[in-house]
C-alpha cells in the first residue's frame, strides 16, 4: 500500500496500523514507513508506505526494512523460500510534483533534502538509494499503487491462491 | 510503486530497466494500458518485477469510490516465488 497518509505516532495505540489489523487474520506481519521527521499538527500526513503479509505469508517473513532516510518513501519485506531462495516485496511511493501544498509529499522530501544540502528534485533523489536497495540480492517485486483494503494487496493475490482457499 | 508518471515513459522506467526490472502488467497486456489514477490518462502505477517473475497473471482492478487509484495485482505461484524440492527420481525395475 502507498499513501497511508497517517502520522502514526499521533494516533492512540489502539488505532495504529498493527493494532487495527492484527485480528483480521490468523497472523499478520506489517512493514510500514512514514516520514518521521515531519511532525504534523494532526494525524494526517500525506505519504507513507506499507507491506501487509498475512497468515502463511507472515510466517515466511524473515526480514523487513524501510527507506533509511526516514522519509517513508519505501518499505520492504523479505520472505524465506526453499534453500537460498528469497522474495522481496517493496512498496514505494514516488511523489507527484506539488510545490504549492505545504504538507505535500514533494515538499516534505524537498525540505528534508534542503536541510541536508541536497538540491535535487525529490523525484530524482528517490532513485539512487532505491536502486541500491532493490538490486541487493533476492528476486524483487516492487509493488505499486493504492489498495483499497489489505485483502486486495499483492500478498492476497499470491497467497490466497496458493494457501488459503 | 505509485510512480506518478507514465510507467513506460519516464526517468523511473529508465532506472528500473537498468536494474533489469520490468513492469509486469503492461508487459503482459500491452503498453497502452488504462489510466490507474482517476484524474489521469495513462498507467502511473506499476509492478516492477525481476525477469523470473515475468509473464505471470496480473492486472488492474476496477476503481472503487473511496480511492482515486486502482489496485494492481499479480499472482505468483509458490514454487516460482520460493522454489521447490523436486521429488526423487524412481528407477524403473524390470
Amino acid at each position: 500500500m502507498t499513501e497511508m497518509n497517517r502520522y502514526w505516532p499521533a494516533l492512540p495505540m489502539q488505532d495504529r496500523l498493527y493494532k487495527r489489523a492484527f485480528k483480521w487474520w490468523q497472523s499478520l506481519h506489517i512493514s510500514q514507513a512514514f516520514n518521521k521527521d515531519f511532525k504534523p499538527l494532526s494525524e494526517f500526513l500525506p505519504g507513507g508506505t506499507a507491506v501487509f503479509s498475512r497468515n502463511h505469508a507472515a510466517s515466511r517473513a524473515m526480514k523487513s526494512g524501510q527507506d533509511p532516510s526516514g522519509l517513508g518513501r519505501w518499505t520492504w519485506t523479505r520472505y524465506r523460500g526453499h534453500k537460498e531462495i528469497t522474495l522481496r516485496v517493496v512498496s514505494a511511493y514516488c511523489p507527484v510534483i506539488n510545490k504549492s501544498g505545504p504538507m505535500s509529499v514533494y515538499n516534505q522530501h524537498k525540505t528534508y533534502l534542503d536541510n541536508h544540502d541536497d538540491d535535487r528534485d525529490p523525484r530524482i533523489a528517490l532513485q539512487p538509494t532505491f536502486v541500491k536497495k532493490s538490486s541487493s540480492g533476492s528476486s524483487p517485486v516492487i509493488k505499486s499503487s493504492l489498495e483499497w483494503m489489505p485483502t486486495r494487496t499483492y500478498t492476497t493475490g499470491l497467497f490466497t491462491k496458493q494457501w488459503l482457499h | 510503486m505509485d510512480a506518478n508518471e507514465d510507467v513506460h515513459d519516464g526517468s523511473l522506467y529508465q532506472t528500473m530497466a537498468a536494474l533489469n526490472l520490468r513492469e509486469a502488467v503492461t508487459s503482459r497486456h500491452g503498453l497502452t494500458g488504462p489510466r490507474t489514477y482517476q484524474g489521469g490518462s495513462k498507467p502511473i502505477d506499476a509492478l516492477w518485477v525481476s525477469p523470473t517473475l515475468m509473464g505471470l497473471q496480473c492486472g488492474y482492478l476496477k476503481f472503487v469510490p473511496w480511492f482515486d487509484h486502482c489496485c494492481l495485482w499479480i499472482d505468483i505461484p509458490t514454487a516460482v516465488a520460493f522454489g521447490h524440492d523436486l521429488p526423487p527420481i524412481v528407477s524403473a525395475r524390470a
